[in-house]
């Protein structure tokens, strides 16, 4: 069923703290506790390593692709305070743009969906959220959430481009009007809903749910449905799926599961029906809604071993 | 303002690990508490043995303090983790005595009531602060509580009912009488992170904070919303507290350099421009300072008890002269006699005259990090020995405050485990040394000669002898670096063996990096080798303070990319956590215990106070910078070192060089194994969209009932014969004996049918809850309107006021011509159950109030001619003005048109979205052909384009048009150069001059010209040249 199509050895002097591929699953980047960003070709079952990105002075926490539309773009953040964003130009990476603009750890880049253009937001263990958009004429303008989350925000992630509500109104001939939104979890235990207003940032909700750090939210990709759904993560060791019908401003949450040890990780897939859920354990697992609105584990990705193995025969 | 040190004690007790320490108030013990053994350290006889206990515990000690009454002075609390330990030491034994367990996470501080002999207040991250009586250990006797946990807990000490507590930035002030068990008081003290806080030893009302923002501030709590005063460090402050004499206030802050010097001084808090006294001596972070009154001294002079991440205890004296500085009078008079007193205590056989010494006090004062020493203080000083030529003595202290005193000592002590150097030959008689180093292909031997006077300010010289395998520029290069380094610590009397062989092979390593031009066998590509990260640049290592609140960093993920690949990475399956039955801590200062030179010692996790002192206390980076992975290697560290070590041997040369290259990181050692290889998964099958179906699905909306069988039997080829089903089933829906007779006067269409409009309806409901968008997608190309976008849209507009207004003109009275629109009259009885109307009646209600109204809103957009009805303005009071009126033979055939549709027009907007979000995932498949097929079938207009757009001026009438023809003359905008005809299909313009024509002419005439067409003389060739980039 699952299949391993690429084992990429990254020669990573230390701990990996994330990997991505980017937008056609062409190319791989990875970022480490050794301070570099790697970046493989992973075309068709190859591994070469592209470009050895050094420039971060501490460990790099996360990368994230830009949309092609941009160029081969790749932003990272670190525990020294930056994020670096770098492009691809006739082959080789160099730096493009340095934000340093934190006063603490940078824990979370992510991109905005591309309609809204070279946007993205990063967010800080000085507990704010900045959000750094260019015209791509080499000028980068910022904009900062201050006190997004009290001691620290530890991860950001932008809603699919897709204005949920409005999807079962009628807007006449055209399309309607885009919001930006993006989803964030701090140390305060809250997930945070941003909406951008007459050019502000404002918080759309605040969810209250976990009893410890949020670690991670993912905002589900959007097919076309009325409904926005969110999974977060937290060191209370539970997975919380929340969801807003698009009628309403009320979101509802449901526990995915409450695991054995800290999770770090969700992950939704590109339809969106499918979650994967890794952390402390060294273990990753995959998680599908049912017909009936039942999570289910449907697969257990046994990291240490690098295999996946099959958990139950799937329902529905 | 002095700075010589007055260290009366030192007492190193290396193998302790102790992280707190408590005076008791007889001033006879101290108490040294660590994981692993809590020790009882005689304070007069410091050196001599100490006593003690076996803890064991897994977790370390937060907060140790003795009982501060003297009736009670034997007996000591600890706390661990939850749990708080009474122990009562009597007679060189400690005999527990019970414990308190109340708190649910970690406590973080805890105070014996200075006037109560049995009560002891306990605070938590738990947000929870308990007040215990020792007496009934079974439950707190009360519990205070608030919104975030507690650092600090301190009784006041005059009023036996008040304690305060710090939370991050605020202080909450609490009364044992207040039964609401709500603070009393408030102070929103600091933007950032108390650490410390103190009550004023005499008045009630007074306290001082010290905080992460490198001020103290000081307090009257009766007025939370000012600050008395405020004291500022230029460096975060991690206590401060009162000295019991005077006005005095001892402080330890934390150099952000880190360099662990200077960091715990003596002030008065009547002037608070600069501190009275720098004890200088500690070689790290003071992590516990602690009160002694000497008891045997008559003149009463106090002494201050620390204890550093140096592990070393100090005791030092405040002599009569400080405390004055401090607004103190003792009855003593005679100061030189004090200072005498001391220097019998620190007897040196070294003698250094007296001008060397001012030298050296120079230099201090030179490189000191307190900027506001200024020229100015240093005269005070030197003026200050002139008066006082007694001190002379101390400085010779100061010269060798805590370094080894001879060289025989400093060879003993230099730790020659460092990686890639063998001593050879160690001589303290003759004054030299000899090191061996490799790096790469190349190996140097070091001779060290020591001259007579070194440390003090004097460096020693390097040579390299044979086999030094480096060329003499190298070698030259290396001892210019070498050099510096050691005069850098010499300068501050510090030995620099260990330094410099580090730097050494440090140096080595960078200089002999660009040998290894050729790849590591064990890398599977072939590139240059990535810039190294310059060794000298500040590097980012673990160990700030802010680590508390930085998350602990994942090591392993699992993320979806692309459309089917899952990317996973995982830590190593050999870094086993220690504890598995615990969670993961959740912040990154976890990992700063490691930063320890021994890997041995644990935090407990999530013990911000504890951690901040680790964090804080870490040596220069770069030299043993912590990692992630020290996390997880450390317990069978040593084997694996061992292992990967032999292995290393063997494969030679281009494995060692690779070890070589970062030394002193632990998890460099087992480099190969540091990061294991990323997995990319194929999870297409998880999905519920498939690529090969996106391939072989045929769009063809002429021939749906065609299109539909091909696309049944593509989805047979992979398998889902669910789709087959579907595919089977709409295909009869759409056949062509269904097809809707265009009169409307006929039977009615099939659409209307359940196996109509409504089959597609829950098939795509059915999707839908399945994610399907590849399947919804298809099925709303195939059964989308074929019309144009903007009659769809003006459609569904008016099924939407249809809705509407029946609902609204409840109050009707109908009785007029009027016919069933479309399925829409099922909703309308569903949602109006309450209308006692015949179906009929209904029918034609519906659809007369219907349709009028809708015209309103989009007649204008159709230009449908229309007449004005006045038979319908009796109901303008409804808010509806029924202006237009139309044709009800044309009405009859919209109607008709809505109800062959097969897919309801009002969900158009989400329709779209499906096939753009498919259009997008097929753009990731590559198959860019597929995605403009579907883009195809979307009806709405995408968002007028914002950037840069080309305007042309019409040539006639010169009105601004964007497309061909001009929108107010009607002519073709754009003349052609050339043949002077106007350009409908391909033209170029010049930018400059605006001439231009079909491209073909354009091409023809610059070919061979560079100068414009028309003879304007512009050299449009050279002016719309554009750079590439």
């Amino acid at each position: 069923m699952v299949s391993v199509i690429n084992t990429v050895d990254t020669a990573h002097e230390d701990m990996i703290h994330d990997a991505q591929m980017d937008y056609y699953g062409t190319k791989l980047a990875t970022c480490s506790s050794d301070r570099s960003v790697k970046i493989f070709d992973v075309k068709s079952g190859q591994q070469t390593l592209i470009a050895d990105l050094r420039g971060h002075e501490g460990p790099v926490w996360q990368i994230a692709w830009a949309h092609p539309m941009f160029g081969n773009l790749l932003a990272s953040c670190g525990y020294d305070r930056k994020v670096i964003i770098w492009k691809e130009t006739n082959g080789t990476w160099g730096k493009l743009y340095e934000y340093t603009n934190h006063d603490s750890s940078v824990n979370s880049v992510c991109w905005a969906p591309h309609e809204f253009g070279l946007l993205f937001a990063c967010g800080s263990s000085d507990g704010c959220i900045s959000v750094i958009s260019s015209t791509g004429d080499g000028v980068w303008d910022s904009k900062k959430i201050t006190n997004a989350h009290t001691i620290g925000c530890n991860a950001v992630s932008w809603a699919p481009a897709v204005v949920p509500g409005s999807l079962i109104e009628q807007s006449g001939g055209q399309k309607p009007q885009l919001v930006k939104r993006f989803v964030s979890g701090g140390c305060d235990n809250l997930v945070k809903i941003w909406k951008e207003e007459d050019d502000q940032w404002v918080e759309e909700q605040k969810l209250e749910g976990h009893s410890d750090w949020v670690r991670d939210v993912a905002w589900a990709p959007s097919i076309g449905l009325p409904k926005s759904v969110i999974a977060s993560c937290s060191q209370d060791c539970r997975v919380i799926i929340w969801t807003n019908d698009g009628t309403s401003s009320a979101w509802s949450s449901k526990t995915l599961h409450k695991f054995n040890d800290v999770i770090w990780h969700v992950s939704w897939s590109i339809t969106g029906n499918i979650l994967a859920v890794s952390g402390g354990d060294n273990k990753v697992s995959l998680w599908k809604e049912s017909l009936e609105g039942q999570w289910a584990c449907i697969s257990d990705v046994n990291k240490g071993q690098g295999q996946v193995t099959e958990a139950e025969p799937q329902a529905a | 303002m002095s700075r010589w040190s007055s260290e009366y004690v030192v007492a190193e007790y290396r193998d302790l690990q102790a992280n707190c320490m408590a005076v008791d108030c007889l001033g006879e013990h101290a108490v040294l508490a660590g994981r692993r053994v809590l020790a009882i350290v005689p304070l007069d006889r410091p050196k001599d043995s100490i006593k003690k206990v076996n803890r064991q515990s897994k977790w370390e000690v937060s907060a140790v303090q003795w009982n501060p009454h003297p009736s009670h002075a034997q007996i000591l609390v600890t706390a661990t983790n939850q749990r708080v330990d009474l122990v009562a030491w009597i007679d060189g034994k400690g005999v527990q005595q019970g414990s308190l367990k109340a708190h649910t996470r970690v406590i973080s501080d805890l105070d014996w009531s200075p006037i109560e002999a049995s009560s002891l207040a306990t605070c938590s991250v738990d947000t929870y602060t308990f007040l215990w009586d020792i007496n009934d250990q079974r439950r707190p006797i009360k519990s205070l509580q608030a919104v975030s946990g507690a650092n600090q807990v301190k009784w006041n000490k005059v009023n036996e009912h008040l304690l305060a507590t710090a939370h991050d930035g605020d202080i909450r002030l609490w009364d044992t009488r207040d039964s609401k068990g709500s603070p009393v008081q408030y102070i929103a003290g600091h933007l950032q992170k108390i650490h410390g806080v103190d009550w004023s030893p005499s008045s009630e009302h007074h306290l001082a904070t010290s905080s992460q923002d490198s001020t103290v501030k000081f307090w009257d709590v009766r007025n939370p919303k000012k600050t008395e005063a405020v004291m500022a460090s230029g460096a975060p402050v991690w206590r401060a507290r009162y000295a019991p004499f005077g006005t005095g206030m001892v402080t330890v802050v934390v150099p952000q350099l880190r360099r662990g010097e200077n960091s715990l001084l003596l002030w008065n808090i009547r002037d608070l421009k600069q501190p009275v006294h720098t004890f200088v001596g500690h070689t790290d972070v003071v992590l516990e300072f602690q009160w002694r009154k000497h008891t045997e001294d008559e003149r009463g002079d106090y002494q201050l008890v620390t204890w550093s991440r140096d592990q070393s205890l100090r005791i030092w004296t405040i002599e009569s002269h400080l405390q004055k500085l401090c607004g103190h009078h003792t009855q003593s008079d005679s100061s030189a006699k004090d200072s005498e007193s001391i220097i019998n205590g620190t007897t040196e056989d070294k003698v250094v005259d007296g001008q060397d010494a001012l030298e050296i006090m120079d230099n201090h004062f030179g490189s000191g990090k307190d900027e506001d020493t200024d020229g100015g203080t240093k005269v005070d000083v030197k003026k200050k020995f002139e008066v006082e030529p007694v001190n002379e003595s101390i400085l010779a202290d100061a010269i060798t405050p805590q370094q080894p005193r001879t060289l025989q000592q400093e060879f003993s002590l230099v730790n020659v485990h460092i990686p890639n150097v063998t001593v050879e030959e160690m001589n303290a008689e003759r004054r030299i040394c000899t090191f061996s180093a490799v790096s790469g292909k190349h190996m140097v031997r070091l001779l060290m000669t020591f001259p007579l006077m070194y440390p003090s300010n004097v460096a020693p010289a390097f040579l390299f002898e044979d086999p030094t395998t480096i060329d003499q520029d190298a070698q030259n290069k290396l001892i210019k670096i070498l050099d510096q380094t050691s005069i850098q610590h010499v300068k501050h009397n510090r030995s620099c063996i260990e330094p410099c062989l580090r730097q050494l092979i440090q140096s080595l390593d960078n200089l002999t990096f660009v040998d290894r031009t050729t790849p590591d066998t064990d890398m599977p590509y072939n590139l240059q080798q990535p810039p190294r990260p310059m060794k000298f640049l500040p590097i980012y290592s673990y160990g700030s303070l802010q680590d508390a609140n930085i998350p602990f960093p994942r090591t392993s993920g699992a993320r979806f990319c692309g459309t089917d690949h899952l990317v996973c990475f995982v830590r190593p399956s050999h870094m086993h956590r220690q504890r598995t039955s615990e969670i993961t801590p959740r912040a990154l200062s976890a990992l700063s215990a490691y930063a320890l030179p021994t890997q041995t010692v644990r935090t407990p996790q999530s013990n911000p106070s504890f951690n901040m002192m680790f964090g804080l206390a870490r040596s220069p980076p770069t030299d043993n910078s912590v990692s992630i992975s020290s996390y997880y290697t450390n317990k069978d560290h040593r084997k694996k070192r061992a292992r990967s070590k032999s292995r290393l041997t063997e494969q030679g040369d281009s494995k060692r060089d690779q070890k070589a290259r970062v030394p002193g990181s632990p998890q460099k050692k087992q480099k190969d194994k540091s990061s294991e290889p990323v997995m990319i998964y194929n999870i297409s099958s998880l999905l519920p969209i498939h690529r090969q179906l996106a391939e072989n699905y045929v769009l063809d909306t002429e021939d749906i009932c065609n299109m539909c069988n091909k696309n049944a039997a593509a989805a047979a080829a992979v398998g889902r014969r669910d789709l087959v089903q579907m595919w089977q089933l709409v295909s009869l829906v759409s056949s062509s004996s269904l097809v809707p007779n265009q009169n409307p006067d006929s039977e009615p269409p099939w659409a209307v049918s359940p196996f109509g409009g409504q089959l597609i309806d829950s098939l795509i409901d059915h999707y839908s809850s399945l994610c399907d968008v590849q399947t919804l997608a298809m099925l709303c190309c195939a059964f989308g309107p074929k019309e144009d976008a903007q009659q769809v849209v003006n459609l569904a507009s008016a099924l939407n006021r249809i809705q509407r207004s029946t609902s609204d003109i409840s109050c009707a009275n109908v009785d007029d011509v009027i016919e069933v629109v479309d399925e829409e009259d099922v909703m309308f009885l569903a949602r109006r159950p309450r209308k006692s109307y015949s179906k009929n009646e209904l029918a034609d209600l519906q659809s007369d109030f219907s349709y009028s109204p809708v015209l309103n809103g989009w007649s204008n957009i159709t230009g449908v001619k229309a007449r004005r009805s006045n038979s319908w303005s009796e109901y303008e009071d409804v808010n509806y003005k029924f202006e237009e009126w139309r044709d009800p033979d044309e009405l009859e055939k919209e109607r008709h048109e809505c109800k062959m549709r097969l897919l309801d027009p009002r969900k158009l907007v989400q329709y779209d979205s499906f096939k753009e979000i498919y259009g997008n995932i097929l753009y990731r498949w590559g198959l860019k052909d597929k995605r403009a097929m579907v883009l195809k079938y979307c009806y709405l207009e995408p968002k007028p384009h914002k950037g840069l757009s080309f305007v042309t001026i019409c040539f006639y009438c010169r009105q601004e048009t964007r497309v061909g023809q001009c929108g107010t003359c009607k002519n073709y905008g754009l003349q052609c150069s050339i043949c002077h005809l106007a350009v409908r299909g391909c033209s170029n313009f010049c930018l400059t001059c605006g001439h231009g024509g079909h491209s073909s002419h354009m091409i023809e005439w610059f070919r061979t010209h560079t100068v414009c067409p028309t003879g304007c003389g512009c050299r449009c060739l050279e002016d719309n040249w554009m750079s590439p980039s």
